[in-house]
């Protein structure tokens, strides 16, 4: 079974991703980007599903998304962010090297679908 | 998001919270420092997070207000917008967001949130605010309003107004007392009905349903429970036993410690309890009971029990109990703070919970009792008088001072002819009906002592099984007071409860029954030296 780090401060959010993804795929969390990191280097996940702005603002999340990617070039990691300011984040993410953003609030099936993208 | 409604309704709402009070927080930060970012930016992210957790549970309007509000801080960030001069519009919209969560929470509908977006757009373009219209939250039936949302605040207030109107009315007695003239008698009754029904009515409306006390604790349960590894249900009845509001906040407290001692040391971890027959989860229960003038919460589960022998032989070894002592004694020294916990964990400490809990209930005129069935269950029974504001009270009169009585813990009263009080060690007690009651002199006891008469009246205070003689100069009258706190050494100078006027104006003290029942030999042989 593949791994997957959902990495976002709101336990509400993580909640529902695993309601989607459990099952299918082992599931580990974290809930800051300090935890994020901490969690990559130990399990080492198939994907990293990272919310952009947690409690220390937008830069945590680019920052999380930065070190991951240093620390694994081939990691594969997928950006969480509300509607909004989409447009800027989603091409600095892509820009850093994410594989592709989930953009707040998503239905199920869209996480799921991108999800098995990637990892195919 | 098909699955568990409840249980993503449970998880937005608490969190919700979290980041309605971070903006709360953030924006007065702002408003006290004109030109410092941080704060707004922090709001910024609190409004987000919210925002995209709205967008989740579907709430459409509760997010495009959320972006609103991003868009008005946004300007105030970029110095478009004076925080300093015009915060309330957004916290106004941080009130209509809290509303919509409090429906949610309810499992109401979403409020409708248009006019709170209007209202706020208009008021960061510098525009007049549209007329207000009525609360989002209410549903409107024809012509009108059934409920009003009323802060706690204003309603303390007016609860305040009654009292000290019902003390100026007492100043009416003596003088109608003094004048006899039958107008002004007509005049005080009449008074006097009005402020009384008055009284009953805003005590009316500062009641609020146990339930919603103990909906509070769903949560911390399931939390803690978690962390020790042990699987724990929370069930409510009667949640709709009221109880004035100032009660609220003090049962709480006292919740607290019960519901946190019923998961550490009550209920075992699934695997023991499968052992010993039981379901895997624990289930704790919280009843609700009321009486004429007392409402009981009743918090039970079905762990281990009290393992009384334990406690006894703790109690034992540190001089709190007597050899042989009843089951009752061992019960009161473990609420008096008795722990047989080698070890302190995180959750409850080791038993000082319970003493605080007890005393506080003692402070606010409540009682807290245990039982316990080894191996099955514990049970902890909380009393608390329905209002703290009015006593019912007995006015004595001893060693040249008045002092007030709770009406509600007074059994009888008697007449006792000094001959037939006993001594027994150096204490003393008189036999009334059948049992021996030990007997305090309230004079003595004050420091006042008098040479009383050879026949003086014995009140009978009773709580539980405990009672106690207290034997006083006279008897006065018995009257409605309203019971002020005390200030913290006069609270500590003797068993006082509190303060209250009576007549003329005169302050009077109101003795603490629970204090006076608890240990009477001691405290007499410490007021006389």
């Amino acid at each position: 079974m593949k791994t997957i780090l959902v990495a976002d401060d709101s336990m509400f959010m993580r909640t529902v991703v695993k309601d989607v993804l459990g099952g299918k795929y082992r599931i580990v969390e974290a809930d800051s980007g300090k935890a994020c990191l901490e969690q990559f280097e130990r399990v080492h996940p198939d994907l990293v599903l990272l919310d952009v702005v947690m409690p220390e603002g937008e830069e945590e999340g680019l920052r999380a998304l930065r070190h991951i990617l240093e620390s694994d070039p081939k990691a594969r990691v997928v950006m969480l962010t509300a509607l909004g300011k989409q447009e800027t984040i989603v091409k600095e993410c892509l820009r850093l090297g994410a594989k592709g953003c989930i953009v707040k609030p998503f239905e199920g099936g869209q996480v799921l679908k991108v999800v098995e993208e990637c990892l195919a | 998001m098909t699955q568990d409604a409840d249980a993503y309704r449970e998880a937005f709402v608490r969190e919700a919270r979290e980041n309605l009070e971070r903006m709360n927080a953030a924006l007065l930060e702002a408003e006290r420092s004109p030109g410092s970012l941080e704060p707004l930016r922090e709001a910024i992210r609190a409004v987000h997070t919210l925002k995209g957790m709205a967008g989740m549970m579907r709430l459409e309007g509760v997010a495009t207000l959320c972006h609103a509000l991003e868009d008005a801080l946004e300007a105030a960030r970029r110095g478009e917008l004076d925080v300093a001069a015009g915060a309330d519009p957004l916290f106004e919209a941080f009130d209509r967001l809290a509303d919509a969560v409090a429906a949610v929470e309810r499992g109401a509908p979403e409020p409708e949130l248009g006019p709170a977006v209007s209202a706020l757009r208009a008021a960061v373009a510098g525009e007049p605010a549209p007329a207000p219209g009525p609360p989002a939250e209410q549903p409107i039936r024809p012509g009108r309003l059934e409920q009003l949302p009323v802060k706690v605040e204003r309603l303390d207030r007016l609860m305040n107004l009654v009292e000290e109107l019902l003390v100026a009315k007492m100043r009416f007695d003596p003088l109608r007392a003094a004048l006899a003239s039958p107008e002004l008698s007509a005049a005080v009754d009449s008074l006097g009905r009005l402020v009384a029904e008055l009284q009953y009515q805003v005590l009316r409306a500062r009641m609020v349903p146990i339930g919603l006390v103990v909906g509070r604790f769903q949560r911390m349960v399931r939390d803690l429970a978690r962390e020790q590894g042990k699987e724990v249900r929370l069930l409510q009845e009667g949640g709709d036993v009221e109880l004035d509001r100032a009660m609220h906040d003090e049962l709480a407290e006292a919740l607290v410690h019960l519901l946190r001692n019923a998961i550490d040391h009550g209920i075992e971890k699934p695997a023991e309890r499968v052992r010993r027959g039981k379901p895997p989860a624990g289930t704790i229960r919280v009843e609700a009971e009321r009486s004429k003038d007392s409402a009981a919460l009743i918090i039970s589960d079905d762990g281990e029990g009290l393992d009384l022998e334990a406690i006894r032989r703790a109690g034992e070894s540190r001089g709190l109990l007597q050899p042989g002592a009843g089951v009752t004694e061992v019960l009161a020294a473990l609420l008096s703070g008795l722990s047989t916990r080698p070890r302190a964990t995180a959750v409850s400490g080791r038993g000082l919970g319970l003493e605080i809990a007890a005393s506080r209930l003692r402070d606010i005129g409540g009682s807290l009792s245990a039982s316990s069935e080894r191996g099955k269950a514990t049970t902890f029974r909380l009393e608390v008088p329905l209002t703290l504001a009015i006593l019912r009270s007995l006015l004595v009169e001893a060693g040249g001072g008045t002092y007030g009585l709770p009406l509600n813990s007074v059994a009888r009263i008697v007449s006792v002819p000094e001959s037939r009080v006993r001594r027994v060690l150096g204490r003393e007690a008189v036999v009334i009906g059948a049992r021996e009651v030990p007997l305090l002199r309230l004079g003595r006891l004050l420091r006042r002592p008098a040479a009383g008469p050879d026949r003086f009246p014995v009140v009978v205070l009773a709580a539980g099984e405990r009672r106690l003689g207290l034997a006083v100069d006279a008897l006065v009258s018995t009257q409605e007071l309203v019971l002020k706190p005390l200030s913290r050494v006069l609270r500590e100078s003797g068993p006082f409860a509190g303060s209250a006027i009576i007549g003329a104006g005169e302050a009077i003290l109101v003795l603490d029954v629970a204090e006076l029942l608890r240990a009477p030999g001691t405290l007499e042989a410490a007021a006389c030296p």
